[in-house]
C-alpha cells in the first residue's frame, strides 16, 4: 500500500431504493472509486425525503418504484424543501415508465438511467461505470428550489398539482423554472426566410425544451429540430411528453420523411438525424466512431448549416460538454442567427459555454428569453 | 472491501456477487408469500412490486431467465390481465431453489 495523496473531500451521495440486493451492489458500484462516498441509505420515499434533509448530500441516486412514498412524490418534496441533485435510477417497464421517466425530470430530477432488466447482458462493471459517470455529472448541477414541489407543500392535494402539471397548453407551466429579471434587449431584424429552428440540449434540457416550445405557438410557420442527449428509448417519452404541454404538437423524426412547419421534430436515438436539402427531408444515419453522445448536435447542426445557410436558427440549451458548439459555429458561419442558453439559468453550463468560447453564439439569453426571441427572429412576436 | 482503482475504470470487488446472491435470496424468501398467493389465483396488493424488485434484483445477480419471469408477471399484474396465474406459478417455480436449504 502506498501513501496516497491528500484527496478533496468525496461527493456525497444518497441512494434510494427498497431492494437490499440493489442497496450493496450501488454502495460497492459507487465507493468503486474514491471521489464518491455513500453516506445514507433510504429504503422507501419517506425515509429519503428524511435523510437528504439531514444529511444534505451532493447527490441522490434514486429509485421510482417505493413502498411508503413512491420516488416521484419523494423527488418533488425534495426539490421544494432541500433542493439536491437526484439520478434516477429505476427498471422502466413499457412506454408508460418511459413518460414517468420524464415526469420526474419535469419534477426537478437531473437526469434518468434505466435499471439492467432482463433483456441487458448484466455487465456489473460497466453499469457501475455508467452510474459513477452520471452522478458525477448530476453532483455538479445546479438545482433550485422547485416550484411543483412548493405547490404541495404549500398543501395543495396530490391530484390538484398533478392536473396544474399535465392540463391544456396554458402558457405558465408550474414545472418552469422563475424567471430571472433580464435586461431590456435590442431587437432582432426579423428574417422571414427562416424555415428552421435547430435546438440542442443535454443535461437540464428537458424542462428548458418545455419553456422554450411553450412559447411558441401552434400555427408556427417554421419547421422545430430538437436534438437532445438521452439514454436510448427516452425518446418517445419525452416527445408524448412535450406532445401533452406544449402548442405544438410534437413528434419523433423519421428517415426519409419531411420536418414539417408547425411541427416540433425530436431525433430520435441510436444515431444522429441529418437535414439533406432545404425541402427539409431528413436522414437518418449511425453515430461516428467515438461519438459520446447520441444522437449528436454537431452532426445535426452541421447539416443544417449546409442545407439551409442563412434560413435556419440554431440554439444551444444547457448541458456538460461541448456537442453541438461547433456545429453552431459552422451554422453562424454560414449565416444563421444562433442562440446560447446564459449561465444563470443553465443547469449545467457546459455546451453553450463552449459555443461562446467558439464565438459560435450571437446572443446569450436566459431560458425565459429563448422563445420570444425566437419568434422575434422569425418576425412573428 | 478491497476495492482497486486501476487502468481506465476501477472493478468491483470479486466477492461482491456472492454477497448480491445471498442478498438476493433472502429478497426472494421475504418475496415470495406474495407470490405463492398470486400463483393460486389471489394476487395481493404488493404482488406487482414484488415481481418488479424481483425482475431488476435477478439482472444484477445474473439470473435473466428469472428476471424475465418476474418481468412477464408484473407486466401482467400492471395490465389488469385476467389470468396472470400461470406466469406467477411459472416465476415461483424458479424462485423456490433459492429458498430451499
Amino acid at each position: 500500500v502506498t501513501a496516497t495523496p491528500v484527496s478533496p473531500e468525496p461527493v456525497a451521495v444518497v441512494v434510494v431504493d427498497d431492494s437490499p440486493v440493489q442497496r450493496r451492489f450501488l454502495r460497492a458500484a459507487i465507493e468503486a472509486e474514491h471521489d464518491l462516498a455513500v453516506v445514507g441509505e433510504a429504503r422507501n420515499g419517506k425515509e429519503a425525503v428524511a435523510l437528504v434533509a439531514r444529511l444534505r448530500p451532493a447527490a441522490v441516486l434514486m429509485d421510482l418504484d417505493l413502498p411508503v412514498m413512491s420516488g416521484m412524490e419523494a423527488i418533488e418534496r425534495i426539490m421544494a424543501a432541500s433542493p439536491t441533485p437526484i439520478l434516477v435510477y429505476s427498471a422502466f417497464v413499457g412506454g408508460e415508465d418511459s413518460a414517468n421517466a420524464l415526469e420526474a425530470l419535469a419534477a426537478g430530477a437531473v437526469d434518468v438511467l434505466a435499471k439492467p432488466g432482463p433483456e441487458d447482458a448484466t455487465d456489473l462493471d460497466a453499469t457501475a461505470a455508467a452510474l459513477r459517470r452520471r452522478l458525477r455529472v448530476a453532483a455538479r448541477v445546479r438545482v433550485i428550489t422547485h416550484p411543483r414541489g412548493k405547490l404541495r407543500s404549500h398543501g395543495l392535494p396530490t391530484q390538484a398539482v398533478a392536473q396544474v402539471a399535465t392540463s391544456g397548453p396554458a402558457p405558465h407551466r408550474p414545472c418552469v423554472p422563475v424567471a430571472v429579471v433580464e435586461p431590456p434587449l435590442v431587437p432582432f431584424d426579423p428574417r422571414e426566410s427562416v424555415r428552421l429552428l435547430a435546438i440542442g440540449a443535454s443535461t437540464g434540457g428537458p424542462q428548458a425544451l418545455l419553456t422554450v416550445l411553450s412559447a411558441l405557438p401552434k400555427d408556427l410557420p417554421q419547421a422545430v429540430l430538437v436534438v437532445q442527449h438521452m439514454a436510448e428509448g427516452f425518446i418517445p417519452g419525452l416527445a408524448a411528453w412535450l406532445d401533452q404541454l406544449v402548442p405544438m404538437p410534437v413528434v419523433v423524426g423519421e428517415s426519409g420523411r419531411r420536418l414539417q412547419p408547425g411541427t416540433v421534430t425530436i431525433a430520435p436515438s441510436g444515431g444522429n438525424l441529418l437535414v439533406q436539402d432545404d425541402r427539409l427531408r431528413v436522414l437518418c444515419v449511425p453515430p461516428d466512431p467515438g461519438q459520446f453522445h447520441v444522437p449528436g448536435i454537431d452532426a445535426t447542426f452541421r447539416s443544417v448549416a449546409d442545407a439551409l445557410g442563412p434560413d435556419a436558427v440554431g440554439v444551444l440549451l444547457t448541458g456538460m460538454g461541448r456537442d453541438g458548439a461547433a456545429g453552431l459555429l459552422a451554422m453562424r458561419e454560414r449565416g444563421a442567427v444562433t442562440l446560447g442558453q446564459d449561465e444563470a439559468t443553465s443547469a449545467v453550463y457546459g455546451m453553450p459555454a463552449a459555443a461562446a468560447a467558439l464565438q459560435a453564439v450571437d446572443r446569450q439569453l436566459p431560458i425565459s428569453q429563448v422563445g420570444p426571441a425566437l419568434l422575434e427572429l422569425v418576425g412573428a412576436s | 472491501v478491497g476495492v482497486q482503482v486501476g487502468g481506465e475504470q476501477a472493478r468491483l470487488p470479486a466477492d461482491l456477487l456472492p454477497e448480491l446472491r445471498e442478498a438476493f435470496a433472502r429478497e426472494v424468501a421475504s418475496r415470495l408469500p406474495s407470490l405463492r398467493t398470486a400463483a393460486d389465483g389471489r394476487p395481493g396488493p404488493t404482488a406487482t412490486r414484488d415481481a418488479h424488485t424481483l425482475a431488476s434484483s435477478a439482472a444484477v445477480v445474473g439470473e435473466p431467465e428469472l428476471s424475465r419471469a418476474a418481468r412477464e408477471l408484473e407486466e401482467l399484474l400492471l395490465e389488469g390481465a385476467q389470468d396472470p396465474a400461470p406466469a406467477a406459478r411459472r416465476l415461483v417455480e424458479l424462485l423456490e431453489p433459492w429458498v430451499a436449504s
